[in-house]
């Protein structure tokens, strides 16, 4: 319940993140693997609930990555290093679905987590919810998918999520909320008899 | 507080953004209001079951891959050693890496970037090698028109042909003396073929090809062929190839590939390659590579591979792999693997 009630936790301490960007800048090529370990996960699962696809998340992945390893120069250590990486990540993202152009349906077949497969203890109930809550989503706009992503799988709080879509925290917040009250709409079921 | 400033403070709550005294007011109000407890509670559950769907795991391979591509930054003090730890293979690696840029319409992005091979670094020792490689070519082409020099006045027609399998640009007949009759062009010379120029050189033989020229020597020939120059040297044969060049010299071949230069030498063969250079060396081959340089080397082979530099080496082999350098060297290989350099050594089977 830790998530429900409390700020969301920082991804990565931002300063050992420093650390190993600076020994990256001097050279150190293992400091940079170290960042890529700690923000695989992260970075691939933005990708992915942005594209869907899990072969487009990981070639975003992978070029975020690479991206982040020419551009280092560029970040300024005054912000977290994670919301710099999370805007590549998210910008990379939203930049192949654009060159897709418009939004194909979704394949009923797709490979999307099953929470069976890594959590086989978890209730049956919540597999679930898990599975209708995720086909909900896969079905919203990439905006919605986007700002809904940042904040319950990434989860980067208001400011953190400002940061990355470089937007103002009251867009943020407005986003999120209308999101939600589409997302609500899509599992009216949900709500409690 | 109207209903859309009670369902904001209700998502503020849930993400963890209320102030204290914003979540004592929702406390208040859901214990007086059932119906917006009725709409907390359900907004409750959404968020418990977004927060329960599982990460979706990257595949295994995906740190591998960045690290493969991933370039140290160029002003770093070691950024020589760019691609050489967790490097591509250049005979197999190139094109699955060019595929994946494509498939994400990226721009290409070189696969090496460190020093600039085309740039000309200056060494009197390589000046030396030049200088005595002009007069090994000099001498030998002056052998071979003294030895073979086609008669004049006999006609060309019935000579002793091999088969034409290649025919670059011929000398202009001010450089070449030939026989009596326009009939040459229907013929490949039976001898070897030199030619020298203070501009460029060209030669194409079903037996050997030489060429030394200031501007740039090319060569191509069924046995041999042998180019230097001060600008660039380029041989490709069945048989071998050797260039020699201030600036650059480039050799492939079936057999076998040797290039040196003050700048850059690339060699690649299906029996072996070897590359030495002031600048960067390197070699790929099925048999063997093998490359020094003062700046670095690299050798790939699936036989075994060799580098010795003064900045680094590394060496990748199926077979094995030997490495030395006053800077770094790397070792990887299926059969074996050593390092040994004053800086770092790293060998991995």
């Amino acid at each position: 319940m830790r998530q429900l009630f409390e700020p969301p936790g920082v991804i990565g301490d931002n300063d050992a993140d420093q650390a190993l960007v600076e020994r990256f800048r001097r050279g150190d090529k293992e400091a940079f693997a170290e960042l890529v370990i700690r923000y695989q996960r992260p970075i691939y699962n933005a990708a992915f609930w942005i594209l869907r696809r899990p072969e487009d998340a990981s070639d975003v992945a992978q070029t975020v990555f690479l991206r982040i390893a020419e551009r280092l120069d560029e970040y300024e250590s005054q912000y977290k290093f994670f919301s710099w990486a999370y805007r590549i990540a998210v910008n990379e993202a939203l930049n192949v679905q654009r060159r897709r152009g418009r939004e194909e349906p979704l394949d009923e077949e797709i490979d999307y987590p099953d929470p069976a497969e890594h959590n086989p203890e978890r209730k049956l109930r919540e597999a679930e919810l898990s599975a209708r809550i995720k086909a909900a989503l896969m079905r919203m706009s990439v905006n919605d998918r986007t700002v809904l992503t940042l904040r319950h799988f990434s989860e980067l709080n208001y400011q953190e999520i400002a940061q990355v879509l470089e937007l103002d925290e009251k867009t943020v917040k407005s986003r999120l909320h209308e999101a939600r009250q589409r997302l609500r709409e899509m599992l009216k079921d949900l709500r409690p008899d | 507080m109207n209903k859309r400033e009670l369902t904001e403070l209700m998502h503020a709550v849930l993400d963890g953004e209320a102030t204290a005294s914003g979540r004592r007011e929702l406390d208040g109000l859901l214990s007086r209001d059932p119906a917006a407890k009725a709409e907390f509670e359900e907004l409750k559950a959404l968020f418990d079951g977004l927060a329960h769907i599982p990460k979706a795991y990257p595949p295994e391979g995906l740190v591998a891959s960045v690290m493969a591509n991933v370039n140290i930054p160029q002003n770093s003090p070691s950024g020589g050693r760019l691609d050489q730890l967790f490097g591509w293979s250049r005979i197999i690696g190139l094109r699955a890496k060019e595929s994946r840029v494509k498939s994400l319409g990226l721009e290409q992005r070189s696969l090496f970037r460190g020093a600039d091979m085309s740039d000309k670094i200056g060494g009197s020792k390589s000046k030396r090698k030049i200088l005595i490689g002009a007069v090994v070519v000099g001498a030998a082409a002056v052998t071979v028109s003294l030895l073979f020099d086609v008669p004049p006045g006999v006609d060309s027609i019935g000579t002793i042909v091999p088969a034409l399998r290649y025919r670059a640009d011929q000398p202009t007949a001010a450089d070449v003396k030939l026989g009596a009759g326009g009939t040459v062009t229907s013929t490949v010379p039976a001898k070897p073929q030199s030619d020298t120029s203070s501009g460029s050189s060209n030669g194409s033989s079903n037996g050997s090809a030489n060429g030394s020229a200031n501007g740039s020597a090319n060569g191509s020939a069924n046995g041999s062929a042998n180019g230097s120059a001060n600008g660039s040297a380029n041989g490709s044969a069945n048989g071998s190839a050797n260039g020699s060049s201030n600036g650059s010299a480039n050799g492939s071949s079936n057999g076998s590939a040797n290039g040196s230069a003050n700048g850059s030498a690339n060699g690649s063969a299906n029996g072996s390659a070897n590359g030495s250079a002031n600048g960067s060396a390197n070699g790929s081959a099925n048999g063997s590579a093998n490359g020094s340089a003062n700046g670095s080397a690299n050798g790939s082979a699936n036989g075994s591979a060799n580098g010795s530099a003064n900045g680094s080496a590394n060496g990748s082999a199926n077979g094995s792999a030997n490495g030395s350098a006053n800077g770094s060297a790397n070792g990887s290989a299926n059969g074996s693997a050593n390092g040994s350099a004053n800086g770092s050594a790293n060998g991995s089977h």
